[in-house]
């Protein structure tokens, strides 16, 4: 017995000893490739207290992962019943080193009232995984990675589980040792398990002995479990926590400005793995491949070769792969992203509509878009690779500042015989009003803007748009990787809006409103932008729209993902429609930050869809079967495609921007 | 009194229908002698029908040290001898795609000016007009030179008849080829296809069109009005047409008497290559089409209840 | 090899053109770019020095700010330029092939010169030919195939109404391009660039010893072409429409 308890002790120290140093060596080198890696960030870490609340709402608190109600609450009994056994089985390992450690002895009643809590959340664990297993053996979803990784994850756990509940029932048959912490009575489910197998009818022997073995096993299976986890999606548990406190506290984002102009550069955006920077890395490592983000994308949906987590998943493989490559400084062995047999293929990169449902639904709030549109960019930039047709959108925009490349000086003939003033003749007007592309050139854009144009008439509103001094606000081109056609782009437009310094401006897409809300900052420009959506709402509010009565019909809206996912805005155009159309407004089953893309976004409005089922039909199959007459959009590239839709299956479902329903029920 | 000659071009060995405009030109102040001057084909054959536009002789133009339809180069100096042979004080011919190369050649072989692709000229104040920017202006340009050279663009002169009595005469050029210019295979695909740029009346069919077989519709409805068929550039790379049928900027500029597009929309990439169509007539199903700002006449409706309505019309009528 | 590749600036085909006075246009009010079919010229001999080594000089007559275009073309490959300076808007063809000449001839020993099949402005598609005259080469325009065989290049072009002609022709020549030729490619970022940097060598005219003093071809007027400002429709049923149609273009317009 003493010769045991020695033995026990010595290959408990030397296990310990052994699995956490493998562990921390693990870590400590996943750690070291975040800090090797060559990219920079800019992020600053501010509004620490903030960050503490969302560590405390989302992780402690289980939020994120809740807002996929079932598997969310299955995660939620894993979770604490996970982190419950775990002081208790860290005090058992202690205690196989040194049988005198027991915390019992110190704080018997803390102590007590702790395991009696964790012996009721350890079978939880089980009802959890028993959902997990569920979901994975009958429903078996599209969306996620049926893997062994996934399946060893709830093996080990569930064996962890089980021991622990097995090692308490136990150790109440365990004969009391004088000064030793006493179990019994402490486990309310452990001690049913006694009764419940008859373990009271076993010897002494056939206890300790099970004991001992019970025990082994789940210390084996943690120190296993330990050493796995920073090579399976397990490392989330490490990676999660600091990943969710350092996101991104607002929904706007920015695309990265890229230090063109820097000649000592020698290469631009996301070629290889090791031009990641550590928050990229970050993302990498907190992944769980829960596949919501797949579940989500637009693309995924419509048979396009990519899939959100899938890209995660082949970085995180690639850098990993090549991190013997990364740590040893040799960057230039490192072979780029894109290559002849890795999985992220340039259909992958180029079917992305930057809709951002990934992004939103992330239940670990990995920016996906980071890595897609950095890696659009060196292969636009340093490769001259994207999709042939894009060519001559970014020859347009070069020349004439518009992707049709119709002649810049015939920009505002859309408003021909209108009363339509520019700023250079109106340069002290309340709102610049910047048209866009599509409202200046595109037939279906073109009536969407007289629409406005009428109903800010009638409003009273004192406005004027740049005409022929407007270019393309660059998003096109960004988000299609050509950051240098982009900035052009961008700081033309910063030129003329810097001279007229306008009080506020107006969107009459949610491209231009995104990219100059929240992009044009960081060119010095930074003004008030409202999108025509919010604009609209609150003239009606004001009352300085009067609806005419005339019914829409059965109205149903579609979100913009750059006004919803984007901006948040989400209840404007909604109380808008509802208040011009006598209160009804029928919802569609993807909406809000749901909201299920038209397919337009990322550039790929300019580029063919060959690839599976077009997006813009898939979405048209919903508009139809939610029953409307008229689907009300608020962006004009949404408009069309919609449209296009529409015409595609046949239907008589009238699109219109809200602009124009403003102006048929207000004239 | 000067004397004109016109370069007669033929299409398997009968004279083309548009070198009846060129020789309208050729014959404008009226008391000019007019010559026509034949590469290829056959003189006699042809002269009645050339004098009854106007040319009072034809020449036969041979070149015995060599081919001429193998040798742009040959051809070229055999005309520069013809010119001077005949003391011509002014060339016209067809700015079709073997016309531009050939007067090109004699150009810079003589070292004179050249108007090329012209869809007007003046011969006695010795000015020609012609597109600037793609159609978008005509710029008038003054030549000085000894010999007018100019080439017109097909069919932008309507052709009058003017008949007269051509007599036949023969020129042997003693000329010899450089040698550097072969041409070693003609190789035709179509056969007796209506080349577009000098086709008098085109039917274009847009991306409306669907499918590549939709467009013997149009072609029923070409043939009948003496014309040929045309894409849009949509249709083109929709894989509906062969790019040879592409009209526009990217394609061919046309300058037929009728065009009719049928559901164009009006980009201003397709009307570079055909807004100097004399009567442009649009057929859409959006009535808001831009193309109905920039034609014409314009019929609102499906191309494929419109198009055989007009040629069951047409048949009747014409 | 030594390719040299003449480039024209002339103004996108989308732009508007403001006519001033009689025969002038308002060359600051529009965007200017590298004549399209002078990119499929660029491509070609970009692509041929990729393959066979040597070096690809651009040549431009053009206003100062003409080296755009020259910018442009070395973003694509090009290994340096000339630009021959010259105060006008329209320089004639003439003056312009034998400027080219002058220039090429002055610098090195070309083995091919390319060219696009003509410029989008002056539509006058005679150029190559003077120049090849000029330089005593021979010439072959609107190619849309090239391959090259030893001292000679076989050509392809289309002669209309679907024919095509297979062409020899002796090396060294001056090629015209056409669309089919190739596809220009897309410049990567770091060459335009570099291309900032390339040398462009610029030459007055008159240093060439050339005058634009009479020449035989001038430009006495231009006029925009008025738009056609809105179709006559015509309406009723499908029948009546048509019939309508038959009859004012037979009897109206008389173009049937």
């Amino acid at each position: 017995m003493e010769q045991y308890t020695i033995i026990k002790s010595f290959v408990m120290s030397m296990a310990l000893i052994g699995a956490f140093s493998f562990f921390y060596l693990r870590v400590r080198r996943l750690f070291r490739l975040m800090k090797a890696v060559e990219g920079t960030s800019e992020f600053k870490l501010d509004h620490v207290a903030r960050r503490i609340g969302v560590l405390l709402k989302d992780v402690l608190g289980q939020a994120n992962v809740r807002r996929k109600t079932l598997p969310g609450y299955a995660h939620t009994l894993i979770f604490f019943g996970f982190l419950a056994v775990q002081p208790h089985s860290l005090e058992l390992m202690l205690k196989g080193v040194c049988p005198a450690f027991e915390v019992g002895r110190w704080i018997p009643i803390v102590w007590g009232d702790f395991l009696f809590v964790a012996d009721i959340l350890a079978p939880l664990v089980l009802v959890g995984l028993g959902y997990a297993i569920y979901r994975r053996v009958v429903q078996r979803p599209r969306y996620l990675t049926l893997g062994t990784d996934a399946n060893l994850i709830i093996v080990f756990t569930s064996l962890i589980i089980v021991t622990f509940l097995l090692i308490n029932a136990l150790q109440t048959l365990l004969p009391i040792v004088p000064g030793a912490y006493d179990y019994r009575g402490i486990f309310p489910v452990s001690g049913a398990l006694v009764p419940l197998f008859g373990l009271e009818r076993l010897s002494p022997l056939q206890i300790f002995i099970g004991y001992q073995i019970v025990y082994w096993i789940h210390i084996a299976t943690i120190l296993s479990f330990l050493v796995y986890i920073p090579g399976s999606k397990h490392l989330h548990l490490l990676a999660a926590v600091p990943n969710v406190f350092l996101k991104p506290l607002q929904r706007e984002k920015a695309i990265v400005r890229t230090d063109i102009e820097n000649e000592e550069l020698e290469t631009f955006g996301l070629g290889k793995v090791s031009e990641l920077n550590w928050k990229n890395v970050l993302n990498l490592y907190a992944c769980t491949e829960c596949g919501r983000c797949e579940e989500q994308c637009p693309a995924a949906n419509t048979d396009k070769p990519l899939s959100p987590k899938k890209v995660i998943h082949d970085l995180k493989v690639d850098l990993l792969d090549q991190s013997e490559a990364i740590l040893g400084g040799d960057l230039d062995e490192v072979k780029p992203i894109v290559r002849d047999d890795s999985p992220v293929t340039s259909d992958v990169l180029w079917s992305c509509t930057t809709c951002r449902a990934c992004e939103d639904v992330c239940p670990v709030n990995i920016e996906h878009l980071d890595f897609i549109i950095e890696a659009r960019k060196h292969q636009v930039l340093m490769e001259a690779s994207f999709p042939p047709e894009v060519q001559e959108t970014f020859t347009n925009l070069e020349n004439q500042a518009n992707p049709w490349g119709f002649g810049a000086d015939s920009r505002a003939d859309w408003c021909k015989g209108m009363d339509v003033p520019l700023m250079g003749d109106n340069p002290e007007a309340e709102l610049l009003w910047f048209v866009g592309c599509a409202g200046s050139f595109d037939d279906r854009g073109k009536k969407i803007s007289q629409a406005m144009a009428r109903v800010l008439r009638r409003a009273g509103v004192n406005f004027a748009i740049l005409g022929p001094e407007e270019a393309c606000n660059g998003d096109m081109a960004r988000r299609a990787g050509n950051e240098y056609l982009a900035q052009m782009l961008i700081q033309q437009n910063v030129e003329v809006l810097n001279q007229y310094r306008p009080k506020r401006i107006l969107t009459g897409c949610p491209h231009c409103f995104n990219i100059i809300k929240n992009e044009y900052p960081h060119f010095d420009a930074g003004y008030p932008v409202v999108s025509h959506a919010e604009l609209l709402f609150d003239l009606h509010k004001q009352g300085r729209l009067k609806p005419n009565g005339s019914s829409l019909g059965t109205l149903t809206f579609h979100d913009s993902c750059y006004l919803g996912r984007w901006n948040g805005i989400l209840q404007p155009p909604r109380d808008l429609l509802r208040s011009i159309n006598n209160g009804q407004l029928t919802e569609m089953q993807r909406i809000r930050e749901k909201g299920f893309c038209c397919g337009a976004g990322g550039g790929r409005m300019f580029m063919e869809e060959t690839l599976g089922q077009r997006i813009n039909a898939n979405r048209a199959e919903e508009v139809i079967r939610s029953g409307a007459s008229t689907v009300a959009a608020a962006c004009p590239f949404c408009a069309t495609m919609l449209s296009d839709g529409m015409m595609d299956k046949e239907s008589a479902i009238v699109v219109k921007d809200i602009a124009e329903l403003v102006d048929e029920a207000t004239a | 009194m000067a004397t004109i000659g016109v370069l007669i071009e033929t299409e398997a060995g009968k004279v083309k229908e548009t070198n009846f405009g060129v020789l309208t030109a050729a014959r404008q102040t009226g008391s000019d002698t007019i010559i026509a001057l034949m590469l290829d084909g056959s003189a006699e054959d042809a002269k009645t029908v050339l004098g009854q536009y106007g040319a009072g002789k034809v020449v036969q133009v041979s070149v015995s040290s060599g081919d001429v339809s193998a040798s742009p180069d040959l051809a070229a100096r055999a005309l520069a001898a013809a010119i001077e042979n005949l003391s011509l004080d002014a060339l016209l011919g067809l700015a079709s795609a073997i016309g531009r190369d050939l007067f090109a050649r004699l150009a810079a072989l003589k070292d004179l000016p050249l108007a090329s692709d012209c869809v007007a000229v003046d011969l006695a104040a010795k000015t020609v007009k012609k597109s600037h920017f793609s159609g978008k202006t005509t710029a008038m340009l003054k030549l000085t030179a000894e010999v007018l050279l100019c080439a017109l663009r097909p069919n932008a002169v309507e052709a009058v008849e003017a008949p007269t009595d051509a007599v036949v005469e023969t020129f042997a050029a003693a000329v010899e080829d450089p040698g550097q210019v072969k041409v070693v295979e003609v190789k035709k695909e179509a056969a007796g296809s209506v080349d577009l740029t000098e086709a008098a009346v085109i039917v274009t069919g847009g991306r409306p069109i669907a499918k590549a077989e939709n467009y013997k519709i149009l072609e029923e409805c070409a043939r009948l009005l003496g014309g040929t068929i045309g894409a849009s550039r949509a249709a083109v790379d929709a894989g509906f047409a062969p790019h040879s049928m592409q009209v526009g900027q990217t394609g061919k500029t046309v300058s037929p008497r009728l065009y009719i597009g049928c559901g164009l929309s009006g980009s201003v990439q397709h009307f570079a290559g055909m807004k100097t169509s004399k009567v442009i007539v649009a057929i859409n199903t959006d009535k808001d089409a831009p193309i109905f700002e920039k034609c014409d006449y314009g019929i609102v409706g499906d191309l494929f209840e419109v198009v055989p309505v007009l040629t069951e019309v047409l048949k009747e009528k014409l | 090899m030594q390719i040299y590749v003449c480039v024209k600036h002339v103004p996108d085909t989308a732009a508007n053109i403001r006519i001033v006075g009689d025969k002038a246009f308002d060359d600051g009010a529009c965007k200017f770019i590298a004549n399209p079919y002078d990119e499929y010229a660029v491509e070609q001999a970009v692509q041929l020095v990729e393959q066979n080594g040597g070096e690809v000089i651009v040549v431009t007559l053009g206003k100062p700010v003409a080296v755009a275009t020259i910018r442009a073309a070395m973003a694509m490959g090009a290994h340096r330029g000339i630009l021959v300076t010259v105060a006008d808007q329209f320089v004639d063809s003439q003056t312009t092939a034998k400027a080219m000449a002058a220039a090429i001839g002055q610098d090195g020993k070309a083995d091919l010169i390319f060219t696009g099949k003509g410029a989008v402005d002056t539509e006058g598609f005679q150029t190559l030919y003077r120049l090849a005259a000029a330089m005593n080469l021979p010439v072959v325009n609107e190619i849309n195939k090239m391959d090259l065989a030893d001292g000679k290049a076989v050509v392809g072009r289309e002669i209309g109404g679907g024919a095509r002609e297979v062409i020899e022709v002796s090396l060294p020549c001056v090629l015209g391009a056409t669309k089919g030729l190739n596809e220009p490619r897309y410049p990567k970022f770091p060459d335009i660039m570099k291309a900032k940097k390339k040398p462009v060598k610029e030459i007055a005219l008159a240093d060439l010893g050339i005058s634009t003093d009479a020449p035989a071809s001038e430009l006495l007027k231009l006029v925009k072409v008025p738009e056609r400002t809105g179709a006559k429709m015509l309406d009723g049923d499908v029948r009546q429409a048509v019939e309508a149609l038959v009859r004012v273009l037979k009897e109206e317009e008389k173009v049937i």
